[in-house]
């Protein structure tokens, strides 16, 4: 088990920025995301520390041993690849024997670990089929028990489960965080999934174009995102730019037009333009009852309505913006074209950086 | 109607039996008949020419000869372009096709050229020679044109860049993420080789090697033309047999002993390769 740090890793291609000089600490035993789009920089990262590329500046510890020089096999690494990358002419169980075979392991010693680790993927049967004549789903565990098989101080996941189908990966995230806790294994995993990254991570790192944009829990980033790109990205959420902002008490107030909307502070310097943002669950629509003191309000018309089973989303035009009302079904009845009123607790409202 | 696309094998398979198989059946059948001299052949079906293969040695020895100029030439080939192609497998887009566009095009120039190219550059007393012997690597009765070697060279000359662009097309086949999983979960660059990049292009190695013997068994014009004559390998006995002498019969019997190197020597090289399994070690 081993604690990684990144220090002022970056990577360039002649002029073109893949990372910028970015810190990283993943502290023992720590189910670390990277999340972000594609070509935000967490694959680049993730090889980074696998050895597979170099950085053009920085190092990478691994339990305060310099290893940014080390070639990939003397890393003590596991991997799990997207597209699993069995050899494709060994058995199973070869494959999964693949990293103790290369530490000669005793034969024995080799078969019992190869057993144990079927066992553990509950896969006791396929030892001795190719990777051809098993299934994706299964093809994936055993990609992961070769990768854990020499119990390696680190484990790295590069979107593993995103060749599965909906239900399987679901059910496969919550065996890879059971299997991750029981091994007590630090592990780095890259995702485009937020919902992935938040059902496994202990901690996540949302990435854009080469930075890390926000780190924290998923409750941190979800509840008190520190840009519009992190809020957006971390789950729906309804923006309108504002122009001025100035302190009030204990929330900022935010001009818009000639609405003002009380914010919690953004808490960080920023350059550039502010939004207001507020998530779909936390807005209401005004009914006959009053609204209570200290709400924000906006008015609004409704565009339209979707009916989504145990939720339904009501399209408004707010504030010269597409807001999404998230409500029960039958909650609210709207036709489309009325006009309401929208309203939330000052606590729900954000400010957002751009 | 739907158009049945397997209709389209038809004309190639007509053309393959008329222009293969029927001559192989023509020299088949020729080889049976004795020869009566002036290009004549007798009536009656005879193994007479069979049997001569075996009385005069130089026939055998024009066979153990042709297969071991191809097969050396075929393992030197195989030394020379594996490097290259999985090189050129691993490179950038544009570099590999830079590379190879430079490899098809010295297919541009045709065999008796490069042959001739040889001998200018084996000329007795020009520098490459000169060198030899200074290194004392060949002695000074020592001539290129006639030699084993010349036509050796010729050969590999002829056949490199051929299995280049074959075996790139095994090796590029191989994707690189195994080699990553192969090096993360412990294997060094020689081990990555061994195990993973080795074991999966031996089919295609295999494969292409034997089309580059059998290239190299019927290779005519290295042979005549470095050769000088003196190097009888199988094509240019048959030739001989035919131009200098007339003998139809010796003639397609020679044809057929090369055919049987070609089939026995591919039949032997696919059970070898089947003794070995997946992951390349030899079953015993």
């Amino acid at each position: 088990m081993a604690r990684v740090d990144l220090v002022k890793v970056a990577k360039h291609y002649r002029d073109q920025v893949a990372l910028w000089p970015t810190d990283l600490t993943v502290g023992d035993g720590e189910f670390l995301t990277l999340l972000g789009p594609s070509g935000c920089g967490k694959t680049t990262t993730l090889r980074i520390v696998a050895g597979f590329i170099e950085p053009s500046e920085g190092r990478v510890e691994i339990d305060g041993e310099d290893v940014t020089r080390l070639p990939p096999h003397k890393r003590q690494i596991g991997n799990v690849f997207q597209d699993y990358a069995l050899f494709p002419h060994m058995t199973i169980a070869e494959n999964i024997a693949f990293g103790l075979k290369e530490r000669r392991w005793p034969r024995d010693e080799i078969r019992k670990r190869v057993s144990e680790l079927l066992d553990l993927i509950k896969l006791p049967a396929v030892a001795d089929r190719l990777p051809s004549q098993i299934s994706g789903g299964q093809q994936q565990r055993v990609a992961f028990a070769r990768a854990i098989a020499y119990q390696p101080r680190l484990l790295l996941m590069d979107e593993p489960l995103s060749a599965l189908d909906l239900k399987l990966r679901e059910a496969m995230q919550l065996e890879l965080k059971r299997w991750q806790r029981q091994l007590g294994i630090t592990t780095i995993f890259v995702t485009h999934d937020q919902t992935e990254a938040m059902t496994l991570s202990d901690r996540i790192a949302v990435m854009d174009q080469g930075r890390i944009a926000q780190i924290g829990s998923a409750r941190e980033i979800y509840e008190s995102p520190r840009t519009r790109f992190v809020a957006e990205f971390f789950g729906q959420i309804n923006l309108a730019p504002t122009r001025a902002t100035t302190a009030g008490d204990g929330f900022d107030v935010a001009t818009i037009g000639d609405t003002h909307l009380k914010a919690r502070p953004l808490g960080h310097a920023a350059s550039g333009r502010i939004f207001v943002a507020v998530r779909p669950q936390h807005v209401a629509i005004a009914g006959t009852g009053a609204i209570p003191d200290g709400h924000n309000q906006v008015a609004a018309m409704v565009l339209s309505q979707t009916y989504n089973g145990n939720l339904s989303h009501i399209q408004v035009e707010a504030l010269s913006e597409i807001w999404t009302v998230e409500a029960r079904p039958n909650e609210y009845d709207v036709a489309p074209g009325s006009a309401v009123t929208l309203h939330w607790h000052p606590d729900h409202s954000l400010l957002l950086a751009d | 109607m739907r158009f049945r696309w397997g209709l389209l094998l038809l004309p190639p398979l007509a053309l393959f039996l008329i222009l293969l198989g029927f001559s192989q059946f023509v020299f088949l059948q020729s080889s049976l008949h004795e020869d009566l001299g002036i290009g004549r052949l007798g009536e009656a079906f005879t193994l007479s020419n069979y049997a001569e293969l075996w009385q005069d040695r130089s026939y055998l020895d024009s066979l153990f000869l042709t297969l071991r100029l191809s097969a050396l030439g075929v393992l030197v080939t195989l030394f020379l372009s594996w490097p290259v192609a999985y090189r050129l497998s691993r490179a950038t887009p544009r570099t590999s096709t830079l590379i190879l566009t430079a490899i098809v095009a010295s297919s541009f120039v045709t065999l008796p050229l490069k042959a001739l190219g040889l001998t200018i550059l084996f000329a007795a007393e020009g520098p490459l020679m000169q060198a030899l012997r200074a290194l004392h690597l060949v002695d000074a009765e020592f001539r290129f044109l006639g030699s084993s070697f010349a036509v050796e060279v010729g050969y590999v000359h002829l056949a490199v860049t051929f299995e280049i662009m074959m075996l790139f097309s095994v090796l590029q086949a191989i994707p690189v993420k195994l080699e990553e999983a192969a090096a993360i979960h412990g294997a060094s660059r020689f081990r990555v080789m061994w195990r993973v990049i080795i074991p999966l292009s031996l089919p295609g190695t295999v494969s292409a090697s034997l089309v580059l013997f059998n290239l190299l068994s019927g290779a005519f014009v290295s042979a005549v033309l470095l050769g000088g004559g003196k190097i009888l390998t199988l094509p240019v006995l048959i030739d001989r047999t035919l131009v200098l002498y007339s003998d139809y019969g010796m003639a397609a019997t020679l044809a057929m002993l090369l055919l049987a190197l070609i089939v026995t020597a591919n039949i032997a090289a696919v059970f070898v390769a089947s003794r070995f399994n997946r992951t390349g070690e030899l079953v015993t």
